[in-house]
């Protein structure tokens, strides 16, 4: 059982220096994303932190599982650690997968990689709907008021 | 004898509602008027002339003899009688008013009028009136559900709510306001507006409990029109999302008109979004009363609220 569990819960995201050549030249544009960075800025701005949005802001679509090296992940973020850059990369064939709640998830996972510099939590960590924890299925079904409600407890702990 | 002056006619009643329309009754009264038998009564010599009608009223036409004089509790016979031939049941179930007119020639020597729910007046055996059926409170049955999703005016929220049956539906006419269900002077309306921010169920909850917030989002509520008074607020949910329910009267003045409305409101914070379900009724135009029924109104806000669902939540 725990096998199978194991096969469906993806990697959120990777932000190291491993080569993503090939998910950044298969990519594609969407305009999808606006929106989430949109409220992603504002949740943060109404905890009383103010990150500089960058001229360049890069947020594509690519297949990652046609990608041989990528295909246990569901985004990536590039621009981690690097303010001057938001660049996220997210697989399609996930974000078709997952509902409503799932995707905010997702987007804001990666934003907190490539905004705030945040880690992934510990895989350790018993909070498997966190937004920083580094793996889910997009079988797992989230629903909207948990995001919500750890998405507080995510800029609450970034704050302090 | 008992039954000498009473028309009856077993009638099939098709309806376009859940209660008799106009309409409806109209075309009873043709149908009776086609179908009935216009030969006196051998014993009281009265007979059935045919039937019209007016609203939800069925009027029932009779020709008396020179020497006809009316019973003195015609009206309570009457009931009597409708009832133990269980034809009572159809004017109570579709909400028809009767009126029984007795005419000698052109003059009308007797009316009698009954409401539908009149129907379920009890009389002791000396004819004293024992039980009395006020008019039921009684909202209109609703329709089926409408659906609203990805609507340019919604912002993002998706959700369905049921058309009460009779009301006309309407796209809103104001930038916030997705849809709007109007019969009459009464209308329920869907506002979206953002709230800027996340809110959670359980902090929405909170937020909504606290009475200050409360008070100054029920102090916001009456700013809308002028003398404004709080009748209620309370705390309920709406499709499990935290609400603030408020009841107030406010006046509002359009082009040289004011009217006073009542209105419940529904103020419900649905994610980032603050949703608001406002539905009113109209009391007085220019100081001047109008014919208006808040209490069977207002069963049909309810109604109606009850049926909002946001799918998305799920």
């Amino acid at each position: 059982m725990k096998k199978i569990l194991i096969l469906f819960f993806l990697i959120v995201s990777c932000f190291s220096n491993q080569n993503y050549n090939d998910v950044v030249e298969k990519s594609f544009d969407s305009d999808e994303f606006d929106m989430y960075v949109d409220k992603f800025y504002r949740d943060v701005n109404n905890y009383g932190f103010y990150p500089v949005k960058p001229e360049k802001i890069i947020i594509k679509f690519s297949y990652f599982d046609r990608i041989k090296h990528a295909t246990h992940l569901h985004g990536v973020s590039l621009g981690y650690n690097d303010d001057d850059l938001i660049e996220i990369y997210i697989n399609k064939s996930s974000w078709d997968a997952l509902d409503r709640a799932g995707k905010f998830r997702l987007m804001y996972h990666e934003l907190g990689h490539d905004v705030l510099n945040l880690d992934d939590l510990d895989e350790t960590n018993t909070e498997l709907d966190a937004i920083m924890y580094p793996a889910f299925s997009t079988n797992q079904k989230l629903k909207m008021d948990i995001f919500i409600e750890n998405l507080n407890t995510m800029l609450e702990s970034y704050v302090k | 004898m008992k039954y000498s002056y009473i028309l009856i006619l077993f009638l099939s009643i098709s309806l376009s509602a859940q209660y008799a329309t106009a309409k409806d009754v109209e075309k009873l009264a043709l149908e009776i008027s086609k179908k009935v038998n216009k030969n006196p009564d051998p014993i009281s010599g009265v007979a059935a002339r045919g039937a019209s009608s007016y609203s939800n009223t069925l009027v029932y036409m009779y020709d008396v003899p020179e020497g006809w004089y009316p019973e003195e509790n015609m009206k309570q016979t009457i009931i009597e009688n409708y009832n133990e031939m269980e034809i009572a049941k159809m004017y109570i179930n579709f909400r028809i008013n009767t009126d029984f007119h007795y005419y000698r020639g052109s003059k009308l020597v007797k009316k009698i009028g009954i409401k539908s729910h009149e129907f379920l007046n009890k009389y002791d055996l000396k004819g004293n009136l024992i039980s009395v059926s006020k008019k039921p409170t009684q909202s209109t049955k609703l329709g089926e559900y409408v659906i609203y999703e990805n609507h340019p005016k919604a912002k993002g929220v998706n959700f369905k709510v049921k058309k009460p049956n009779g009301w006309k539906k309407m796209e809103g006419d104001r930038p916030n306001v997705v849809q709007k269900f109007v019969k009459g002077t009464n209308s329920y309306m869907t506002l979206i507006l953002d709230t800027g921010q996340f809110i959670s169920k359980s902090q929405g909850k909170e937020l909504l409990n606290d009475d200050e917030t409360a008070t100054e989002m029920a102090n916001g509520m009456l700013t809308i029109g002028e003398n404004s008074k709080l009748i209620s607020k309370k705390y309920v949910t709406v499709d499990n999302y935290p609400s603030l329910e408020i009841v107030m009267e406010t006046s509002i003045e359009r082009a040289g008109t004011n009217m006073r409305y009542r209105y419940i409101v529904w103020n419900v914070f649905y994610e980032d979004r603050f949703v608001q379900l406002m539905a009113g009724t109209l009391l007085k135009v220019n100081g001047n009363e109008v014919k208006s029924d808040w209490k069977s109104d207002l069963a049909t806000y309810r109604l109606v609220t009850n049926s909002m669902i946001f799918p998305d939540q799920y």
